[in-house]
């Protein structure tokens, strides 16, 4: 019925931003990519063995996998060499860029939207919090394309995507360091101490539920079963800003940021950070993408998001069955080595127009 | 193989639809029903086949994710914050790998998406669609929020689907296997509970 609406209203339209970019360029040669004259010929075969290994990493490893599938079309399909092939004026060079982008986000953020979806529904949700991070996503995931598509040259977008690979790279390497271990450590043998002794303790709930004990602009102090916790309104907002904002720009889910974001900074419980970073991933993908898409008129090359999602199956039904012959800490180290590889190639070539690390 | 060559391969069974009623939009209208019901029964038997192939690697992270966090609300019942902390913290480690493991695994149910909407660029690139207050749009943009209305009827009648009905109550047993995660009412519940005891 929906579908029947839609067509009833349907009438022609005229060409699009990338018509416009190809007939400004004037590439020649036989269509390849977003079926652009000259454009690189990707193969989904190449597109769907790169992915296995994109999956491969999310099923073992986890936040990854949005940065290899970067490292794919960037890379090894050679749309970043091939977007740089044209001045960074040129509009093509912006919409294969914005292309890259929005393929990236396609391919990770609607797969953890869904994910997020199902636990919202399980009706986990704190909702001043979660409205507070969908405001925040929203302005963040409207804001970022409408500033910036059309305007990211591919050098630039290198740069900012180096550097966050490499700080992700440092945060990977914290957690191997023996300060990181000894965190979870501590937190195991808490845990099971509490656990050992759980039989003897007896449980007061006199102070039972939620009760404010003070509520200012930056502050709010609570008791929870007598418990007393305290968290800043402000943070939530301005977190779910700039995680939808960050996401949005290089073309990631945000997931992963938000995961660690309420947990260590707003310190939630598990039970509530499952279905509150639902609705801020959630919110804030519909949003960057349609924005990028219906707004900016970005093409993305759907066969090769397809292959890709075969792919990344395929490789996160390898991950479980090969993650018990190759201990969490080495995993977590081959990635710091492959971090900060891909982080200073992109950077440096980013940034200063040469790569500091082979192949130069 | 390129993108081309897989919509020409796919052409045959997705256009026949679009032919039957000999009428423009009433084709269209029924064509995007057909892909839309094709994406979706082929995504969930896809999704069902992946997560049967690990079925036990999802169970353990669900186990390690519930058992943490009702040991922390545990704690939480008897005012130990640290040991909250404690197993708050492992409860979020555990969620953290349960999201990612789940995302590709949604992955599964969602690969004929982009193919669906590079076929329907393939055979109507010569036809654009002008939405009021909208704009100019792309096919995708009848075919997104039908195929999420789909998705969501799917949902729905799962339940009275032979084959889907089945595989929705294999896939809860396996997750709960590893118990149910507690909520705060039911500490507060159990006080109730327990108060109740007491009195009697």
């Amino acid at each position: 019925m929906l579908a029947a609406l839609v067509c009833l209203m349907a009438t022609p339209a005229l060409a699009d931003r990338l018509a416009e970019a190809i007939a400004e360029a004037k590439p020649a040669g036989e269509p390849g990519y977003l079926q652009i004259p000259g454009a690189p010929q990707l193969n989904v075969i190449i597109g769907l063995v790169w992915a296995v290994w994109v999956g491969w990493i999310f099923s073992t490893v986890g936040a990854f996998g949005g940065i290899m599938a970067g490292v794919g079309h960037i890379t090894i399909y050679g749309l970043g060499d091939y977007a740089k092939s044209f001045k960074k004026t040129m509009k093509l060079n912006k919409v294969v860029t914005d292309s890259i982008r929005v393929s990236n986000q396609w391919l990770v953020g609607c797969s953890a939207a869904l994910s997020s979806f199902n636990y919202f529904k399980a009706g986990r949700l704190v909702a001043p919090l979660g409205i507070a991070l969908a405001i925040g996503s929203v302005g963040g995931s409207w804001l970022i394309p409408i500033l910036t598509a059309g305007k990211i040259s591919l050098k630039a977008y290198l740069g900012y995507f180096g550097l966050f690979v490499l700080f992700l790279g440092c945060y990977l390497f914290y957690e191997t360091t023996p300060a990181g271990q000894n965190k979870k450590k501590a937190a195991k043998e808490a845990a099971k101490a509490f656990q050992d002794s759980v039989k003897n303790e007896t449980a007061d709930t006199s102070d039972q539920g939620v009760k404010v004990v003070t509520f200012t602009l930056t502050k709010c102090v609570f008791t929870f079963f007598g418990v007393e916790f305290s968290f800043n309104p402000i943070i939530p907002l301005v977190g779910g800003f700039f995680i939808a904002a960050l996401a949005s720009f290089l073309g990631v889910g945000g997931g992963f940021l938000l995961v660690p974001f309420l947990t260590s900074v707003a310190g939630l419980p598990m039970y509530l950070v499952a279905g509150t970073s639902a609705l801020a991933v959630f919110v804030g993908m519909i949003n960057s993408i349609a924005s990028y898409m219906l707004l900016k008129q970005t093409p993305v090359e759907w066969s090769l998001i397809g292959a890709e999602l075969v792919g990344i199956v395929i490789g996160s039904m390898i991950g479980p069955r090969t993650s018990k012959y190759i201990p969490d800490i080495w995993l977590k180290r081959l990635f710091v080595v492959l971090a900060v590889y891909v982080g200073l190639r992109y950077c440096s070539k980013g940034f200063l127009g040469y790569s500091i690390v082979p192949p130069f | 193989m390129t993108g081309t060559e897989v919509y020409s391969f796919l052409d045959p069974f997705l256009i026949w639809m679009f032919r039957i009623p000999g009428q423009a939009w009433l084709g269209f209208a029924l064509g995007i029903t057909w892909i839309c019901l094709l994406a979706t029964v082929i995504g969930e038997l896809s999704m069902a086949a992946a997560y049967f192939f690990n079925k036990r690697h999802f169970a353990n992270h669900s186990a390690d994710m519930v058992q943490n966090h009702n040991l922390s609300v545990q704690a939480l019942g008897c005012k130990n914050k640290e040991a909250w902390k404690a197993c708050n913290h492992l409860a979020n480690d555990a969620f953290g790998k349960n999201f990612f493991s789940h995302i590709a695994l949604f992955a599964s149910s969602l690969w004929p998406v982009p193919f669906a909407i590079g076929w329907l660029y393939y055979r109507f690139a010569g036809v654009d669609f002008s939405v009021p207050y909208v704009g100019e749009v792309g096919p995708s943009f009848i075919f997104i929020p039908a195929y999420i209305l789909f998705r969501y009827l799917f949902g729905k009648l799962k339940p009275w689907l032979p084959v889907f009905r089945t595989i929705k109550r294999k896939i809860t047993e396996n997750e709960n296997a590893g118990g149910t995660m507690l909520s705060y009412a039911d500490l507060m519940q159990g006080s109730e509970k327990k108060e109740a005891e007491q009195a009697g």
